[in-house]
């Protein structure tokens, strides 16, 4: 556990490869998994870095200090509930009582078939569990001296010949699992793990919401508590990957302040918990072992029973709900002792952020009907138990309640529940507000934590939980979160970004942005294998390759023995000043861009535009020798007639919202080029085709296979399209002709194909493949094109995107041009034709799993 | 690693959330009314536990989430002042038969939000008050009555015949 609480300085901005918000039972475990395995992780802990084995527990100072809203998050619904939850390093962990549960068997079965969760079963999950219980020192007592409360309330179940377990706790040592520090909470366990293995945390830190684009959260926004409320500090974190681990009521908040709404904080699930004290004829001596060990199992999972903290002040509280009746009771309270009735809710609640409110987060739980009639029999047979025990008197926690005095007086209780109004709720377990699962109508994450939509935001907490499980969550919690961290050390590959891109890496020759997409990654492939076929490039296999990239679910893919990874983004200068330190005299490829956004078209020019300014200012300002800039056809438009075609000549008439973007990026890298500190060549591919597709263009086999390809009007207008290692062939002449600085190419297989032509020879290749495809494909008016556009248009000039729109916009459209001033200038010798790329495509698609 | 409050009088409360003097009198009045005076206890000590008590609940009003600490202050202020429309004088001014008649005006009122503000303080008030420090060497050799139970609660406890319908034992109502 670090001493220090270090303060970040206003403004700043953090990196790290992983960023862990929230340092509970799922946020350590993950914490120190990462950790461990070699990644760069940072933890933030929204509550403050307090040792927990100094404060009493349950006392007036750690519910103060260490209980969000000092321990009263209301739970607002019919009849509110007070939920519990730690709000400290260590979470939770810091203030229960340390009970071990496993996942109970019939919730495996169950969460596979109702959230359709994937690789959930008792033989991958038990190897965790023993793990932690190893790790954890879960034990029983052991021999150890039994609480008095417990051994009386043990007494009675036994009488009434009812199931009942001691429950295992996380404490070290025998006799003595109460003292102070023994339990093996995060601040015991995994914090220091995580701490020892290079993580550094920290306190006071809350992360208010997640900036996010097109699927990728490139940072946090966090204000750090400085104990004046007027001055908080306020900076951001940028990560290669997040995981939320802020609890089930936090996580589906930070979430839904952040726009993420898919089935997050609908489905909020927990164990409402009602309580009863009990007099005896002799002294309980509660308040020296406050914690209880039994649990009745005779009714579970509905209802479960147990011991109670009874200091003398809960035990007041119990009184509470009567105290002008029963306050005298109070004299008594040495021969008092406390006890729960809870049930495995069966009501739905949600979680809902307050806009503008950094703690503004409404909690609603609808109990249920049978959870009234369950918490009522529960308390019945509490009290059942109590009086077998030898109790003289029960104290229920209920409204207008009498003092109970026999067991028939608690048998009549079950007959009618309790009305809910009546009764004093309270609950310490909350889940299932994000649940994992392939279900994708209840479900928020993928079965492995994943925010659905997103390629590097996770969610690793008991919100996962797909509902209650009817014990205390904290194993399940833990176990499952040590499975997932498992499972994304596993998805991103065998070595840490960070790592690969520190330490003694040659400067270098080549630098790529956009790697992880679909020409980057393939212009980095060729490269590193030295299969350009341009002689300038022949020994480009030895040459030290940089490339920027953002998500880390992809790096797999670019991953090679000259490849050095440099994290950043487009939109940071600061991570594009690193992608260039030391690349004096080397080329730089630009090819990122944004071709779909997600839905604003401000997103156009944020990275086309603004992007290719600060990676092409970072290149010229470390001494880059000439960047290759990746344009597109959009800048000109459609030709004016389908016989037409582009040259270099052919003047501007940009296209929409990308084509504006793209021909601003075009006039910047003529400024910058006429400026003479950096040559610049630009190369505008039209319609990609070739490996590492994504899966739009997988959709266009699909849609030609399924005859649903729209062909406008009579079909004959005409598209140039650019197999990837055409493009490739044509960005590494652009690098190595001398005479190429300064000027604009079109690179594009040898002519332009009529769309007739190009669903023809896809429909062969597929048909070659086996592929059983509908020959006749779907014919529209040409006017359905100009109809697309115009709402494209519309959509557009209000800032909105619409990918569906914008496509068919284009497809009456001819967008052909001319390679001619390539060949003549570049020697640019385009080496694959349509029915050769169609075909290597579709081989990659079959090989790489895409279903067509 | 941040120091951590040995003793309970030592509970810092926040700033922000720091009620008004007014504010802090009336909770401090609500706490008094709440916790009997017990001849085991001598009046320094409880005068200090509740003053310790009363921060506490001030500390945990402050730490209600924003959107339920301001409706909460302002039930507080009408806490405080609606009294002048029965008796002439506000909550703090009263004497102790009054206050103690007001606090169970609302303790029992059909609204439910009256109910939830008193449980509120009521709640953190006992928690604070019995596990006061000061207050465990008096509590820790409590009176113990002979025959306790039925014998203490008999003058205050709720017989059979005025039990809510739904705690009456089943005999009599077996069949519904």
């Amino acid at each position: 556990m670090s001493d220090a609480a270090p303060h970040v300085s206003d403004g700043t901005r953090l990196t790290t490869e992983v960023l862990v918000v929230g340092s509970g039972a799922g946020g350590a475990a993950t914490a120190a998994a990462l950790a461990e395995g070699g990644r760069e992780v940072l933890i933030l802990e929204e509550g403050p870095n307090a040792d927990t084995a100094a404060i009493p527990q349950n006392s007036p100072e750690a519910i103060a200090l260490l209980y969000r809203n000092g321990g009263m998050t209301p739970m607002l619904g019919r009849q509110s509930m007070a939920f519990v939850e730690g709000r400290c390093v260590g979470g939770s962990t810091e203030i229960n009582s340390g009970f071990w549960h496993r996942v109970p068997p019939d919730a495996y079965e169950r969460w596979a078939a109702s959230a359709l969760v994937a690789d959930f079963t008792p033989a991958i999950m038990e190897p965790y569990f023993e793990r932690l219980e190893r790790e954890l020192s879960v034990s029983l007592l052991n021999g150890g001296a039994v609480p008095k409360s417990s051994a009386v309330f043990r007494a009675g179940i036994e009488r009434l010949g009812w199931r009942y377990d001691e429950v295992p706790r996380c404490a070290r040592g025998t006799g003595s699992q109460f003292a102070a520090g023994a339990k093996q909470s995060m601040q015991r366990t995994f914090i220091p793990r995580a701490l020892a293995a290079g993580a550094t945390l920290l306190a006071d830190c809350k992360v208010t919401r997640l900036r996010h684009t097109n699927g990728t959260v490139g940072g946090v926004e966090v204000v750090q508590s400085t104990g004046d409320p007027a001055y908080p500090r306020r900076f951001e974190v940028a990560a290669d990957a997040v995981f939320l681990a802020c609890g089930a009521i936090q996580t589906p908040a930070v979430l839904r302040r952040s726009g993420i709404t898919q089935n997050v904080g609908d489905t909020l699930c927990t164990h409402p918990m009602i309580k009863a004290a009990a007099l005896f004829d002799e002294d309980m001596e509660a308040h020296e072992a406050a914690l209880p060990i039994y649990q009745v199992k005779e009714f579970w999972p509905t209802i479960t029973i147990g011991g109670s903290v009874c200091s003398p002040g809960f035990l007041a509280m119990i009184l509470g709900d009567n105290w002008k009746a029963q306050q005298q009771a109070m004299r008594d309270w040495a021969r008092m002792a406390a006890y729960y009735a809870g049930t495995r809710g069966m009501g739905r609640g949600s979680v809902r952020a307050i806009r503008g409110l950094a703690d503004g987060v409404v909690v609603r739980y609808r109990l249920s009907q049978a959870d009234a009639r369950n918490l009522t029999i529960g308390l019945a047979h509490l009290g059942e138990i109590l009086f077998a025990a030898g109790a003289k008197a029960v104290y229920p926690s209920v409204v207008g309640a009498p003092v109970l005095r026999s067991v028939e007086q608690c048998r009549g209780l079950a007959k009618q529940p309790i009305p809910l109004d009546a009764m004093s709720l309270s609950s310490v377990h909350a889940f299932s507000s994000c649940p994992m699962g392939e279900n994708p109508d209840v479900c928020a994450t993928d079965s492995f934590g994943k925010v659905h939509g997103f390629r590097n935001l996770y969610v690793n907490d008991a919100s996962l939980i797909p509902d209650a499980p009817g014990v205390n969550p904290q194993g399940t919690t833990m176990a499952i979160a040590l499975r997932n961290a498992d499972h994304f050390m596993q998805e991103t590959g065998r070595m840490s970004m960070r790592r690969a891109s520190s330490g003694g890496a040659p400067a270098p020759a080549i630098l790529v942005t956009g790697a992880p997409g679909w020409l980057g990654t393939r212009l980095v492939e060729t490269l590193a294998q030295g299969t350009s076929g341009v002689p300038a490039f022949a020994a480009s296999a030895s040459l030290p390759l940089r490339c920027l990239v953002r998500p880390v679910d992809d790096v797999a893919t670019i991953a090679g023995d000259t490849v050095e990874l440099s994290r950043g983004d487009l939109t940071d200068p600061a991570s594009l000043r690193e992608l260039c330190r030391g690349a004096e005299g080397a080329t730089l490829f630009h090819v990122a861009g944004l071709i779909h956004p997600a839905r604003f078209t401000r997103d156009f020019d944020r990275i086309n535009f603004e992007g290719t300014r600060n990676v092409l200012l970072a290149a010229q300002e470390a001494g880059v020798k000439r960047a290759v800039v990746v344009s597109s056809n959009s800048p000109l438009g459609g030709n004016p007639a389908h016989d037409h075609v582009f040259d270099e000549a052919s003047p501007y008439n940009p296209y929409m919202g990308y084509g504006r973007s793209k021909a601003r990026m075009e006039a910047f890298v003529h400024e910058l080029q006429a400026a003479g500190k950096l040559e610049t060549v630009i190369i505008r591919p039209p319609w990609f085709y070739g490996p590492h597709q994504p899966p739009r263009q997988t959709l266009f086999f699909t849609m030609i296979k399924d005859g649903k390809f729209p062909v406008l009007g009579d079909g004959t207008q005409r598209r140039s399209m650019a197999y990837v290692d055409n493009i490739c062939q044509g960005l590494l002449l652009a690098a190595s002709t001398p005479a190429a600085n300064g000027e604009t190419y079109w690179i594009a297989d040898e002519r332009p194909y009529p769309i007739n032509e190009i669903v023809q020879t896809v429909t062969e290749v597929l048909e070659s493949f086996g592929y059983a495809c509908k020959g006749k494909q779907m014919r529209l008016p040409a006017a359905v094109g100009g109809i697309a556009r115009q709402i494209d248009g519309a959509l557009q000039a209000v800032g909105l995107y619409h990918q569906k729109f914008h496509v068919l916009g284009e497809m009456d459209q001819s967008i052909a041009c001319s390679v001619e001033k390539a060949k003549r200038e570049l020697g640019y010798a385009p080496r694959f034709a349509l029915r050769a790329g169609m075909t290597a495509s579709v081989e990659w698609c079959l090989a790489n799993g895409q279903r067509i | 690693m941040a120091a951590a409050p040995r003793s309970f009088a030592s509970l810092a409360v926040p700033t922000a959330g720091r009620l008004g003097r007014r504010a802090a009198a009336t909770v401090g009045a609500v706490v008094d009314c709440l916790v009997p005076a017990d001849a085991a206890v001598d009046p320094a000590t409880r005068a200090a536990a509740l003053a310790d008590t009363t921060r506490f609940v001030g500390s945990q009003i402050a730490s209600l989430p924003d959107f339920l600490r301001a409706p909460y202050l302002l039930a507080l202020a009408a806490f405080e002042l609606l009294p002048v429309l029965r008796w002439g004088r506000t909550f703090t001014a009263l004497d102790g038969a009054r206050r103690a008649a007001w606090l169970a005006l609302w303790t029992d009122a059909k609204i439910g939000a009256m109910r939830n503000f008193v449980k509120l303080i009521r709640g953190c008030a006992l928690l604070a008050y019995y596990d006061h420090p000061a207050l465990a060497a008096s509590l820790r050799t409590p009176t113990v009555s002979a025959g306790a139970g039925r014998a203490e609660a008999g003058a205050t406890d709720t017989g059979d015949d005025d039990m809510p319908s739904f705690l009456r034992p089943a005999a009599g109502r077996a069949h519904e």
